[in-house]
């Protein structure tokens, strides 16, 4: 770079990186009036502005490098594209638009870890993470037999057409259904899906012909026969069954 | 035609094994007719040949 100017210039003249207002040259890209950098101690590296504006960076500790503003402006530390390395503490953190978690790479997507509770809590590990893993959704304890729940996105609807909670009232806990094949003299017993529920559910049968029943119901199946009619013989055919948990600790509701 | 008799019922350990079934590989316990029981699998509505007296 040059160290000499020209010996005249007119306003606005660039010359290897520098313009000229008029009496000074200033270096392009920076205001001297408004933006600037400074160091004041020797223990460490940093940017600060020193001035009334109400936006600035500094570093108030040589122990680690963060970003802090102690004026009351609600803007700071905006740079475009900036990377940070290592971690952000701060008592809240606000995104003006999305907060973008990336993926971590392989089956793993973007991650976001809640805290736990101190007190009162008895959820495994950390707190609860809530991820994508693959096609699913998740959400989880962050420790212990990772219990937690998830959805998988590809059997949602278009236009994020899927409700969970519809608001209507009165949506099942749990549910199943299926068709068993019966034989003549031979009842079926039906498994539910394992650990779909937790109390014996309230299960509907409607055989093709005759009188369709069922017994000895409990949470992880049932037995479904039928017969020509009340106390008749009993008859091969299909059954058509449904099993409803309307709570989580009860089967009606 | 007879009268159906209801026939007597006791304790069995089943298994589906079924490729794709949400209960392959899980041996649930579940009441079915003592003597040749027939359990069909609720998911994938298949008869379960996995079956153990308890």
């Amino acid at each position: 770079m040059s160290t000499i100017f020209p010996g005249s210039a007119s306003v606005g003249q660039v010359f290897d990186g520098y313009t000229f207002d008029g009496t000074a040259w200033n270096i392009n890209g920076i205001d001297l009036t408004a933006d600037y950098l400074e160091s004041s101690t020797a223990s460490s590296t940093y940017l600060t502005q020193v001035s009334a504006s109400t936006t600035y960076l500094t570093q108030t500790s040589a122990s680690f490098n963060y970003i802090t503003q102690n004026s009351a402006s609600t803007t700071y530390a905006a740079k475009s594209g900036a990377t940070f390395t290592g971690n952000i503490t701060a008592p809240e953190f606000h995104a003006t638009t999305k907060l973008v978690a990336e993926a971590a790479g392989g089956d793993e997507g973007g991650e976001i870890l809640l805290g736990k509770p101190a007190t009162n809590s008895t959820i495994a590990g950390a707190g609860v993470t809530i991820d994508v893993y693959q096609n699913k959704l998740r959400i989880f304890e962050q420790g212990g037999n990772a219990r937690g729940v998830s959805i998988d996105i590809t059997n949602t609807s278009n236009g994020v057409g899927t409700e969970l909670t519809p608001g209507l009232g009165g949506v099942p806990y749990r549910m199943a259904a299926g068709i068993a094949t019966v034989g003549s003299n031979s009842p079926v017993s039906v498994t539910f899906p394992a650990g779909r529920f937790s109390v014996a559910p309230i299960v509907n049968v409607t055989g093709n012909s005759g009188w369709s029943w069922i017994s000895n119901l409990t949470s992880t199946g049932v037995v479904v026969y039928q017969t020509t009619s009340w106390g008749g013989a009993s008859q091969a055919g299909s059954m058509y069954w449904t099993a409803v948990q309307m709570t989580s600790g009860a089967a009606g509701g | 035609m007879d009268n159906f008799i209801f026939p007597e019922i006791s304790e069995f350990n089943v298994t589906c094994h079924i490729d794709g079934c949400e209960n392959k590989d899980i041996t649930i316990l579940i009441n079915a007719v003592k003597d040749n029981p027939i359990v069909i699998c609720g998911p994938c509505d298949t008869i379960i040949e996995d079956i153990t007296a308890v």
